[in-house]
C-alpha cells in the first residue's frame, strides 16, 4: 500500500508565506491601479471625438452677396451701378479665406490661436493689375489687398461656429492704368484695356466659420459693408449679409466656344449638375447649395449658414 | 508486469493560459470504471519548478494549469489504488492536453485489465486555428531564410509564413487576408508591437524561443484586440540542471540576382552578400526547483552589395531613336569604367535574461529582461532597413538607383528595443483557482538620420537641405550635367533632335531625405483570473481586465527645412517639403524639427467560458470590451469606445477519446490603432510651399543648394491667385484631421468551421473553411482633392459620398501535421483562398505606404473607382509541404534532411495610369484586377543536418540550408503602369471589351481613354509605355546558410 501525500493546499499554504507577502505588494496596487483603468475606461468611452480647430477650406469660396435692406447710400443716384456694385464681384464671385496660427513655445503652430484673412477676386485683380504696372497701393489708413483679424474662440462654439469679430480693413487706393491701343505695324495685338482709378473699401465684421468634420470650415458667414468711389466723385456704400461656401465650382452653361452663355435678363444659363458632390464637384454632400444664376457659381441654399440638407 | 495503465483519451476544455499549457484529466478505477477522489496527481518536467500536485474531485477530475511548455510526467497516487506515472507527455503552449487514468486496486490481479495508450494530438477543447513550431521544426526544417525582415537575427516573425493562410508581407507576415501590422505579437505574455506602426517591435532570435504558436483566428477574448493573426512567443527557461549551446550561421553567397535592363542613366543593383551571427544561451539553477536562470546572447550582421552603373541608352544610328527589346525595354548598356561598388549593412546584437522563480507550489514568478539593439549605415556604407530588412536607398527599402553623392543618398538607422516583464502565477483551491498577473514595458527606439552622424538639427547634414534636379522638358538632364564620364560621348545622340541616351530621371544633391527619430514606450498591466468548476459538466471561467499606455515621442525634419525640387519645366524650382506654416498672409515661418508628443490609452475586459459538456461538446463562448482614446500633441485626438467583440465556438469529439473534432467559431475582432496616425494627421502636419527661379536657386554638383539664396523673399515667384491673401507662399496642408463624430472603431468578423482527425499515430488531418470580413474601416478622405483631410469609415457616417471599405477573405484549407515522433515529422497544407475588396489593410502594398488608418486608398473619391476587385494578396492555390527525417547513421551519428516545398498561383494584375494629382500608379484604368495573373511561383528548400551526439546531453551539429534549391526564377512583379500621362477610369460599358483585337489583352483601344492633364491632345497609342507587363522582380535567387551549433 502507498501512502499518500498530503493535501497540496496544505502543504502550500504552510510554505505560502512569500506568495502572502508578494500578494500584499503587488496584487492590491495593481486591483487598484486597474480599477482605476476601468474608471478611465469607461470615461474613455463615454466622451465625444475632438472638435477640430477653427479652419477654413484651403480652397477658394464662391460668395453671395444679399444686400440689407436701407444700408444702399449712393451718390449720385445709380452710382453702385455706374461702379460696378455688385455686377464685377458676381462676374467672379471667388473669395479666399485663409487661417493662420500664432506659434506655441516649441516654434510650432497654435491651432488654438488662429486668426483669419480674407481676400476678393474683384479688389485683388485692382490690385495685382496696378502692382504689375508698379503702381502702388496709397490707401492712408494702412489698409491692404485684403483683411486680417483673429478668431475669438480657441476651437468651435456649441454651434461649431469660429467667429471673427471684426477685421482690418480691406482698401485700395489705385491710380488708372492707361488703356494700351494695339500697335499695327506688329502682328500681334498689343492692346490692354487698362483700369481706372480704384478707391475701394470692404469692412468685414462677425465673420462666423462653420466647422465640423462634415463641413470642414467650408461655410461662412459675415457682414460686409463695401465702398467705392469714383475717379469723378461718385460713391456707393452697400451693406451686404454673406455667405460663402467652398470649393467655388462654377455652373454656367458654356457654347461651343467654350464662352457663359447668358439670358436676357443678364444671369448666366446654368448648369446645376456641376455643383452635385457625385459629379465629383467637391461639395460636402451634407451641404444645401444651389446654382446662382447672378454668378454663376454653386453656393450655398439661404441666407445663412450652416446651410445643410 | 503491467499493473495499471494510463489512457489520455475524450475531449477536454481546452483554453490555456498563453504560453503555457495544461494538463487535465480524470481517474477512474480500472474495474469498476468508477470515479475516484483524492487521488494525488504529481506534474513533473524539467521545464518545471519542483512539482504541481493536485488531487481529484468528486468526480474523479483533475486540473494542473499554467505549466510552462515541455515533455511531462504524470504520477497517480491513490489509497488502496497501485501507484502510476506515465511520462512523454508532450505539453504545448495554449493547449490542454487530457491525461486520462485508470487505476488498478490494489486486491486486483494485473492480469485482468490491458489497456492500450497514446497520446492524442487534436485540441479538442478549441475552434482555434494555426500552428504551433518548437524546437523539433526550427531545428529540422530551413526557416527563416537569410535577407528580408528580421533575416540577420533570425527572428521569429519569419516562422509566421509556416501557418496555411500566411504568408510573407512587406512589414512581416499577412494571416488571413490581414497585413502584418494588424497581428499581435506576444513575447512571454506582453505585447511587444510597435506602438507606433503594429508590426514586430521585438525581433527576437529563434535560438531563444521556446515555441511560436501563429494563431490564425478562431481565438478568444483572452487573446487580446487585433484584427490580424496573434504570434504568441514562449522563450527558453532555465531547468534543475545546466543546459546551454553555443552557434554560429554563415550565409557566405546568394547567386546574383535578375534585374530587368536600365531604362535611365543611373542604376543600382543589390545582392546578399553576407549574413552571419553568432551567440550562446545557458540554462540552469540558482537554487534547485526554487530559482532558475536562463541567459543568451547573439551578435549577427548582414551585408548587402550594391553595385552602381552609369549606362547608355541605345539608338538607331540613322534615326537616333531608341531601340527596343521584345519585352519593351529600351536596350541600354552600361558605360565602361563607370562601376563603383558599396556596401549595405546592419550589426544586430540580442540578448536575453530570465529568472523563473517558485517561492511555493502555487507561485511562480518570471522576471523578464530582453534587448534587440541595432545600427546600420554610415561611415561609407548604406543602411538595411529595420521595417522590411532590404537595403536601404535614398529613403527607399528594396531596389532603389544611387542617384546622387553618398550625403543624399544614404541614411544611419537605428532600431533598439528592449522588454521588461513580470509574470506571476498564484493557484489556490487545489489549483482550481488562478490568477495571473503580468506586468509589461516594451521601450522602443527608431531613427532614421543623417549619414555623417548628426542629430536632428541643423548641425552637418541635418541642416543641409536636399535638391532634387527633376527636368523632364524638354529632356531630363543628361548625367553629363552630374558626373564626369571618362567618354562622355556615349551620352551623345549621333542624329539632332533624337532621343536622350543618358536621361537622368532625378539626381539629388546636399542633406538626404527626411529624418526621424521615434522613441516609445508601451506599459502593460493584466490581471486573469481563472476558475475552473464543475455545473453540468465542466467550467473554465476566466475574467480578465487590461490596461495600456503607449507613448510616442517624435522628431522630424527635412534637412535644412526643406526639400526643392527643379520643376518639370526646368524653369523653377519648388519647395517640395518644407514643415512650416504662416502667421499672417505671407509671414512664413519654417519648423527645422517637427516635434510632437502623443499617446494612447487602453481598457480591455473579458469574460470568457470553456464548457465542457459530459466529454463530448465543448462549448466556447465569451465577450471582450476595449475602449481606446488616443491623443493628439494639443490634446484630445481621437476616441474609440465601446467595442464589444462577441466569440462563440462550438467543438465536438464524435469519437468521445480525442481523436477527432467537428468545430464552428463566430468571433468579432477590433484593431488597435497605432499612434502614428495622432503623430501624423492627428497632430497636423503643417506644410508650406513657395517657388523660385531655376536661376536663383541651382546647385552645381556635387555642392548642395545654398538655402540663403534659394529662399531670398526678392526671389520669389507668385504662387497665389486673385483671391489669395498669400502671394508668394501657399499652404499644403495646416490644421489637424477632423474627426467623424460617429467614427466606429475598425473591426471584422470572422466565421470559421471544420473537422480533425487523426488518423496516424501523432498525425492528423484537418479541413478548416475560413471567412473573414471587414465591418467597418478607419480611413483619412478628402473631398477638395486632398487639401484638407477628415478621418471616417468610408461608405458611412458623414462618408456616404465614398464606397464602402470592404475586403473578404474566404479560405478552404486542407491540412495534415504530424509531430516528430518516430524520427519524422511533416507539415502540408493547401489552401484555396479568394481576398477581394478595396482596401488591403494597415499598408499598401503597391507603394509601401505604412501609414494605419490614413493610407491613400480612399484619400479622393476619384482614387476608388474601379477600386473592388481581387486584392494583391489574393493568391488562389497555395500548397505549403514540410518534411523531416532524422536518420541515424550509427549510435552516435545522425543526418538530419528536412524538405519543404512551397508552390502558389499567381496574384492579380493591374492596368495602371497617372493621378493628376496623386501621381503614377493611382488610376485604375480598368477593374482592379483585369490584369493576366502572375504565373505560379515555386521553390524547394533544403535543410541537411549531421549530429554528433556525445554523450546523451552533449551534442554537436553542423547544417546546410539552402533556400530555392533549384534556383528557380519566375517573375513576381511585373509593370503595370499602362501609361504615366494622367487618365481618367474607363468605367461602364467602355470597360467592357476594352481590348485591341489581336493584342493579347496587352493594349487599350486608346480611344476608351481619357487623358486628364486638361492637354487638349487626345490619349493616343504613344502614350501607352512600352514596358508595360514586362518583368521587373524575380524569385530570390538560390541562397545558402551553413550552422554549427555544439548543445550541452
Amino acid at each position: 500500500m502507498t501512502k499518500t501525500r498530503k493535501h497540496p493546499e496544505i502543504s502550500g499554504a504552510a510554505r505560502g508565506d512569500v506568495g502572502v507577502v508578494l500578494r500584499r505588494i503587488v496584487r492590491l496596487p495593481l486591483f487598484f491601479a486597474l480599477s482605476v483603468g476601468l474608471s478611465a475606461g469607461f470615461l474613455i468611452g463615454c466622451g465625444d471625438q475632438p472638435k477640430p480647430n477653427c479652419i477654413t477650406s484651403l480652397g477658394t469660396f464662391a460668395m453671395k452677396l444679399i444686400e440689407k435692406p436701407g444700408t444702399r447710400q449712393e451718390s449720385p443716384a445709380m452710382a453702385c451701378a455706374n461702379l460696378g456694385i455688385p455686377a464685377v464681384f458676381n462676374a467672379d464671385p471667388e473669395v479666399g479665406f485663409t487661417s493662420y496660427y500664432a506659434l506655441d513655445g516649441k516654434g510650432q503652430p497654435d491651432y488654438n490661436k488662429g486668426s483669419l484673412a480674407v481676400q476678393t477676386t474683384e479688389i485683388g485683380t485692382y490690385f495685382f493689375n496696378a502692382e504689375g504696372e508698379g503702381i502702388p497701393n496709397t490707401a492712408m489708413d494702412g489698409g491692404k489687398v485684403y483683411s486680417f483679424g483673429p478668431y475669438a474662440v480657441t476651437e468651435p462654439d456649441a454651434n461649431n461656429i469660429c467667429t471673427v469679430p471684426t477685421m482690418s480693413p480691406t482698401h485700395v487706393v489705385l491710380a488708372a492704368i492707361p488703356a494700351v491701343p494695339d500697335d499695327p505695324a506688329t502682328p500681334d495685338d498689343e492692346s490692354a484695356p487698362g483700369q481706372p482709378a480704384i478707391d475701394a473699401m470692404m469692412v468685414w465684421t462677425n465673420v462666423r466659420v462653420y466647422v465640423t468634420a462634415a463641413s470642414f470650415g467650408s461655410q461662412v458667414q459675415a457682414d460686409l459693408v463695401f465702398t467705392r468711389r469714383g475717379p469723378t466723385g461718385e460713391t456707393c456704400t452697400i451693406g451686404y449679409n454673406t455667405v460663402a461656401m467652398a470649393p467655388a465650382v462654377p455652373c454656367r452653361m458654356a457654347d461651343a466656344d467654350g464662352n457663359p452663355m447668358m439670358n436676357a435678363d443678364g444671369t448666366y444659363v446654368v448648369d446645376p449638375a456641376a455643383c452635385d458632390p457625385a459629379n465629383g464637384s467637391g461639395i460636402s454632400p451634407n451641404t444645401d447649395y444651389m446654382c446662382a444664376p447672378d454668378s454663376g457659381f454653386c453656393v450655398v441654399n439661404g441666407e445663412t449658414i450652416p446651410a445643410l440638407k | 508486469m503491467v499493473l495499471a495503465a494510463v489512457s489520455l483519451l475524450g475531449s477536454s476544455p481546452a483554453v490555456a493560459q498563453l504560453g503555457s499549457g495544461t494538463l487535465t484529466g480524470k481517474v477512474v478505477d480500472a474495474s469498476s470504471k468508477q470515479p475516484l477522489a483524492d487521488v494525488v496527481v504529481t506534474a513533473t518536467s524539467p521545464a518545471l519548478q519542483g512539482e504541481q500536485t493536485v488531487v481529484t474531485d468528486k468526480s474523479g477530475a483533475f486540473r494542473i494549469p499554467t505549466l510552462p511548455p515541455g515533455v511531462y510526467t504524470l504520477r497517480y497516487e491513490g489509497e488502496t489504488y497501485r501507484p502510476y506515472s506515465r511520462g512523454g507527455i508532450q505539453l504545448l503552449s495554449t493547449v490542454t492536453l487530457r491525461v486520462d487514468a485508470e487505476l488498478l486496486p490494489e486486491t486486483l490481479r494485473a492480469e485482468e485489465v490491458t489497456i492500450v495508450a497514446r497520446p492524442p494530438t487534436v485540441d479538442v477543447g478549441s475552434a482555434r486555428s494555426g500552428v504551433t513550431i518548437g524546437n523539433e521544426f526550427t531545428s529540422r526544417i530551413a526557416v527563416a531564410p537569410p535577407g528580408g525582415k528580421g533575416g540577420g537575427a533570425r527572428s521569429f516573425e519569419q516562422l509566421a509564413d509556416i501557418a496555411p493562410t500566411s504568408r510573407n508581407d512587406l512589414y512581416g507576415a499577412s494571416i488571413a487576408g490581414t497585413t502584418s501590422p494588424e497581428n499581435q505579437y506576444m513575447i512571454d505574455g506582453i505585447s511587444v508591437g510597435d506602438p507606433g506602426f503594429g508590426y514586430n517591435g521585438t525581433p527576437l532570435s529563434i535560438e531563444f524561443i521556446k515555441e511560436t504558436s501563429i494563431v490564425t483566428g478562431g481565438y478568444l477574448p483572452e487573446y487580446g484586440r487585433g484584427g490580424g493573426g496573434v504570434l504568441d512567443v514562449v522563450t527558453k527557461s532555465g531547468s534543475n540542471e545546466f543546459h546551454g549551446s553555443v552557434f554560429g550561421n554563415y550565409t557566405p553567397w546568394q547567386k546574383q540576382p535578375r534585374f530587368p535592363l536600365a531604362q535611365d542613366a543611373i542604376s543600382t543593383s543589390t545582392r546578399l552578400d553576407s549574413v552571419r551571427d553568432i551567440g550562446f544561451d545557458l540554462g540552469g539553477p540558482i537554487v534547485k526547483d526554487k530559482l532558475w536562470f536562463y541567459l543568451g546572447a547573439d551578435l549577427s550582421s548582414q551585408t548587402f552589395a550594391l553595385t552602381r552603373d552609369l549606362n547608355s541608352l541605345q539608338v538607331d544610328s540613322m534615326t537616333g531613336k531608341y531601340r527596343y527589346n521584345d519585352e519593351g525595354f529600351i536596350v541600354s548598356e552600361p558605360i565602361a569604367g563607370t562601376r563603383r561598388k558599396y556596401l549595405a549593412e546592419q550589426t544586430a546584437f540580442q540578448y536575453i535574461g530570465k529568472l523563473t522563480y517558485s517561492p511555493t507550489s502555487d507561485d511562480r514568478l518570471e522576471l523578464n529582461h530582453r534587448g534587440t539593439p541595432s545600427r546600420s549605415g554610415g561611415d561609407g556604407n548604406y543602411s538595411v532597413d529595420y521595417e522590411t530588412g532590404l537595403p536601404t536607398i535614398y529613403a527607399n527599402p528594396g531596389s532603389s538607383a544611387i542617384i546622387g553623392p553618398y550625403s543624399s543618398q544614404a541614411w544611419r538607422q537605428i532600431f533598439d528595443a528592449y522588454d521588461t516583464s513580470l509574470k506571476w502565477t498564484h493557484s489556490s483551491l487545489n489549483k482550481r483557482l488562478t490568477f495571473d498577473t503580468i506586468l509589461g514595458w516594451h521601450n522602443e527606439h527608431s531613427a532614421n538620420l543623417a549619414s555623417d552622424g548628426s542629430s536632428l538639427g541643423v548641425d552637418g547634414l541635418s541642416g543641409t537641405p536636399l535638391y532634387v534636379f527633376g527636368r523632364t522638358n524638354p529632356a531630363p538632364h543628361p548625367i553629363t550635367d552630374f558626373e564626369n564620364l571618362p567618354d562622355p560621348s556615349v551620352c551623345i545622340n549621333p542624329v539632332m533632335d533624337g532621343d536622350p541616351r543618358c536621361p537622368t530621371g532625378q539626381y539629388a544633391v546636399g542633406g538626404p531625405q527626411i529624418l526621424q527619430d521615434r522613441k516609445y514606450n508601451r506599459y502593460q498591466a493584466r490581471e486573469i483570473v481563472t476558475l475552473v468548476t464543475p455545473g453540468l459538466g465542466h467550467h473554465i471561467i476566466k475574467a480578465g481586465a487590461e490596461f495600456e499606455y503607449m507613448g510616442y515621442s517624435s522628431g522630424r525634419e527635412y534637412p535644412g527645412g526643406s526639400v526643392y525640387l527643379e520643376r518639370a519645366g526646368g524653369t523653377s524650382v519648388n519647395d517640395f517639403r518644407r514643415y512650416g506654416g504662416l502667421t499672417a498672409p505671407d509671414a512664413p515661418y519654417t519648423i527645422p524639427v517637427l516635434r510632437y508628443d502623443v499617446k494612447s490609452l487602453s481598457f480591455g475586459a473579458f469574460a470568457q467560458d470553456s464548457w465542457s459538456i459530459l466529454d463530448k461538446i465543448t462549448l466556447n463562448y465569451g465577450l471582450r470590451y476595449d475602449t481606446q482614446g488616443l491623443y493628439a500633441d494639443q490634446g484630445r485626438g481621437l476616441i474609440l469606445p465601446n467595442q464589444l467583440s462577441p466569440r462563440l465556438g462550438v467543438i465536438f469529439d464524435p469519437t468521445q477519446k480525442g481523436r477527432a473534432k467537428i468545430f464552428a467559431n463566430y468571433a468579432i475582432y477590433y484593431q488597435t490603432l497605432p499612434l502614428n496616425i495622432m503623430d501624423r494627421a492627428g497632430s497636423g502636419e503643417p506644410q508650406i510651399r513657395s517657388r523660385r527661379p531655376v536661376r536663383n536657386c541651382s546647385p552645381t554638383p556635387p555642392a548642395a543648394a545654398d538655402p540663403a539664396t534659394c529662399d531670398n523673399p526678392d526671389n520669389l515667384l507668385t504662387l497665389g491667385g486673385p483671391s489669395s491673401p498669400d502671394q508668394k507662399w501657399i499652404y499644403l496642408s495646416t490644421g489637424k484631421l477632423a474627426i467623424d463624430p460617429d467614427l466606429k472603431p475598425e473591426s471584422s468578423t470572422e466565421i470559421s468551421a471544420g473537422g480533425e482527425y487523426e488518423i496516424i499515430p501523432d498525425g492528423r488531418v484537418g479541413l478548416t473553411y475560413i471567412h473573414r470580413e471587414m465591418n467597418n474601416v478607419i480611413e483619412d478622405m478628402s473631398r477638395d482633392e486632398g487639401t484638407t483631410f477628415f478621418l471616417g469609415n468610408p461608405g458611412s457616417g458623414i462618408a456616404t459620398d465614398f464606397p464602402k471599405a470592404e475586403r473578404k477573405y474566404d479560405a478552404g484549407i486542407l491540412h495534415f501535421t504530424k509531430v516528430f515522433s518516430n524520427l519524422w515529422l511533416a507539415q502540408a497544407s493547401y489552401t484555396l483562398s479568394y481576398l477581394r475588396g478595396r482596401w488591403e489593410g494597415l499598408f499598401r502594398s503597391a507603394t509601401g505606404q505604412l501609414d494605419p488608418g490614413t493610407n491613400s486608398d480612399f484619400d479622393i473619391i476619384s482614387l476608388t473607382v474601379n477600386q473592388y476587385g481581387p486584392l494583391a494578396g489574393d493568391h488562389t492555390h497555395e500548397f505549403k509541404v514540410f518534411v523531416a527525417r532524422d536518420v541515424p547513421l550509427a549510435p552516435q551519428h545522425h543526418l538530419n534532411l528536412g524538405l519543404t516545398a512551397r508552390a502558389r498561383s499567381g496574384t492579380p494584375t493591374n492596368y495602371f495610369g497617372t493621378h493628376a494629382t496623386y501621381g503614377n500608379g493611382e488610376v485604375l484604368l480598368l477593374p482592379r484586377g483585369s490584369g493576366e495573373r502572375m504565373p505560379w511561383v515555386s521553390s524547394f528548400d533544403l535543410h541537411v543536418g549531421y549530429a554528433f551526439l556525445q554523450t546523451k546531453n552533449q551534442t554537436f551539429a553542423i547544417t546546410a540550408d539552402i533556400f530555392n534549391l533549384f534556383n528557380q526564377q519566375a517573375v513576381t512583379r511585373r509593370s503595370q503602369n499602362y501609361t504615366f500621362r494622367p487618365v481618367r477610369p474607363i468605367t461602364g460599358d467602355a470597360a467592357k471589351n476594352p481590348f485591341v483585337p489581336g493584342s493579347n489583352n496587352k493594349v487599350i483601344d486608346p480611344t476608351r481613354i481619357q487623358a486628364a492633364d486638361g492637354d487638349a491632345r487626345a490619349f493616343d497609342d504613344t502614350d501607352r509605355d512600352r514596358t508595360f507587363g514586362a518583368p521587373l522582380e524575380y524569385q530570390d535567387p538560390i541562397t545558402i546558410r551553413f550552422g554549427v551549433k555544439s548543445t550541452f
